[in-house]
């Protein structure tokens, strides 16, 4: 119980120094607020309304602290372009987003699993290399150019699915809003799936280099089910690895959606940046910091059940 | 030496695109802004050898001029990663504990957020430009060089000939002058490799999502997200850019990996 008090309060310390990164990097380093939206030839009348508007006139400490209290509470205040509620607008885009992180993560970690598997047994053969230099490139292809190619693929040769969009009925036309996620899917795996190859391969090698694997061969297990036996030993650090790459997964979100035009988070953030809507931004990259810290919380109860050594 | 596939072939993509992008500072077959409605979405021919894009563009004008607009940020990125990171990583294995403590603590902070993401957030702060690409690669990416080079540094100052140096009376500063630079050379050229793909992704991604290089700037990455809407019709200009940026940074990932096989002697297995 002792690890799980601990476990909170990392979380909430280090859930309140990103928010700090984030309101230092959005707020205090590009000067005056005001003057960066409206334009050096807005009136200095206009220029005062935004900021008792908005309360930029405020000192930045009680700034920070309103917005998280009113975060807490639910809100998370108003556009500073179009002043609808941004809340209400992120739960909507959310409805994309989850299932697209979702569906694609589990693909990888399991592809990720199960072909390491492979490529440990085969270390020597030429599957096994060919799975790690396919890892290799595909660490190095950047996720927007793996999408694109994929539309290629299966939109303009195939035809079998859409190049991108995203019903505007969404999930209550449920085939369709699936089929305009299946390439964006694939995408995401793809992109993360590279670097869990490499680290699932290196875990399996460990493990058939092992006592314990050895012994399961010598009793006359075959190496396939000598290694099924050790699952979860791979699959835990690879689970630990996609939490701590779940920001580079959320980047990697971001340009899947502007590749498909679909309507979700990382699309609104990509737009927002462009408009310099900063409130939209900072309220956004908040709820992002906040699902990335409650998944790492999760991934680590989950690997202390795989692999109870943790614990001891 | 054993030859090395990944070696031989990242020097010839790296240098191929050495190679074009200078001949483009002087010559390309078109200006790469010049504007032909005569001549939109012409298939590839003699005159356009990769054909023209939706405002009668040459395409292999714009690919050419777009690969000087990326090369030249991943350049100055990698430089400015090198001089931090080399400087932050020798200062640190050489200072005192508190000092040493304080970098390697902050360079971890940017290690652990993605270049990518330190950008969007930068770039929403002070709008779209390729020196904002520049920097923050070049920053993150340093911060990653620091903190290897610290270990090494680190590991040359306790190595004997450091010692040796020291009790015949060299002053730090004359060791890190002499010995440091030298030694520390291989792993410093396989990591530049490293800070330049990370920084042609970068590049490219930004001005890609509309958040790099600014109108009309040549760039590989707005090239693809100006065709991207006519792919069902025109396929082959998103192609090209695609197809160039994926060399770029296979040229940049596997000249790395080429180069510490020959350079870390302990890989050679």
């Amino acid at each position: 119980m002792n690890g799980v008090v601990r476990r909170l309060a990392l979380t909430v310390v280090g859930v309140a120094i990103s928010t700090v990164m984030v309101f230092v990097l959005l707020r205090v380093l590009p000067g005056d607020i005001a003057t960066s939206r409206l334009g050096v030839s807005a009136t200095p009348a206009a220029l005062e309304q935004l900021r008792s508007e908005y309360g930029f006139s405020r000192p930045l400490v009680v700034q920070y602290f309103d917005w998280i209290l009113d975060a807490l509470r639910g809100d998370l205040g108003r556009s500073l372009v179009s002043g609808d509620d941004i809340g209400g607008e992120i739960v909507n885009r959310l409805r994309v987003t989850i299932p697209l992180i979702i569906f694609s993560s589990t693909i990888a970690v399991l592809t990720a699993v199960i072909v390491g598997r492979r490529a440990a047994l085969r270390r020597k053969r030429a599957t096994g290399l060919v799975a790690v230099s396919l890892a290799q490139v595909g660490l190095a292809i950047p996720t927007f150019v793996i999408g694109i190619v994929l539309i290629l693929v299966f939109a303009v040769q195939l035809r079998v699915l859409p190049a991108g969009g995203f019903p505007t009925a969404g999930w209550s036309t449920p085939i369709d809003a699936g089929r305009s996620l299946v390439l964006p899917v694939i995408t995401l795996a793809l992109a993360q799936m590279a670097i869990l190859v490499r680290f699932a391969r290196s875990h399996a090698l460990d493990f058939v280099a092992s006592d314990a694997f050895r012994t399961a061969r010598a009793a006359g297990r075959t190496s396939d089910a000598a290694l099924a036996t050790a699952s979860r030993l791979v699959l835990s650090p690879v689970l630990s690895v996609t939490a701590l790459q779940l920001s580079t997964l959320l980047t990697g979100a971001v340009v899947v959606e502007s590749v498909f035009a679909l309507p979700g988070l990382g699309s609104m953030l990509v737009r927002d940046i462009a408009n310099r809507d900063v409130t939209k931004v900072q309220s956004t990259l908040l709820v992002l910091v906040v699902g990335i810290f409650i998944i790492r919380l999760i991934v680590e109860f989950v690997n202390d059940r795989l692999d109870p050594r943790r614990l001891a | 030496m054993r030859r090395s596939l990944s070696f031989t072939t990242g020097v010839g993509l790296t240098g191929s695109l050495l190679v074009i992008t200078l001949a483009g500072l002087v010559w390309t077959p078109y200006p790469p802004l010049q504007i032909d409605t005569q001549a939109r979405f012409e298939s590839p021919s003699f005159a356009h050898l990769l054909g023209t894009d939706q405002l009668g563009r040459d395409v292999l004008s714009n690919i050419i001029a777009g690969a000087r607009t990326t090369l030249l940020a991943a350049l100055l990125a990698t430089a400015i990663a090198l001089v931090i990171g080399t400087f932050l990583g020798i200062t640190a294995a050489a200072s005192r504990r508190w000092l040493d403590d304080a970098i390697m603590s902050l360079a971890t902070v940017f290690v652990a957020f993605p270049a990518l993401l330190l950008a969007l957030v930068i770039v929403a702060a002070r709008g779209p430009s390729t020196a904002t690409v520049v920097l923050t690669v070049g920053i993150a990416a340093g911060a990653s060089i620091a903190v290897v080079t610290r270990r090494e540094a680190a590991d040359i100052l306790h190595s004997p000939f450091v010692t040796a140096a020291r009790y015949s009376g060299s002053s730090t500063w004359a060791i890190v002058r002499t010995h440091m630079l030298r030694n520390l050379f291989a792993s410093l050229t396989v990591q530049a490799t490293g800070a330049a793909s990370i920084a042609i992704v970068a590049e490219s991604t930004l001005s890609y999502l509309g958040l790099g290089a600014t109108p009309p700037t040549p760039s590989w990455g707005r090239m693809l997200a100006s065709t991207q809407q006519y792919v069902l019709v025109h396929p082959l200009l998103v192609l090209w850019p695609a197809l160039l940026i994926s060399v770029a940074v296979v040229g940049a990932t596997l000249l790395g990996d080429g180069l510490r096989e020959r350079l870390d002697p302990t890989l050679a297995t």
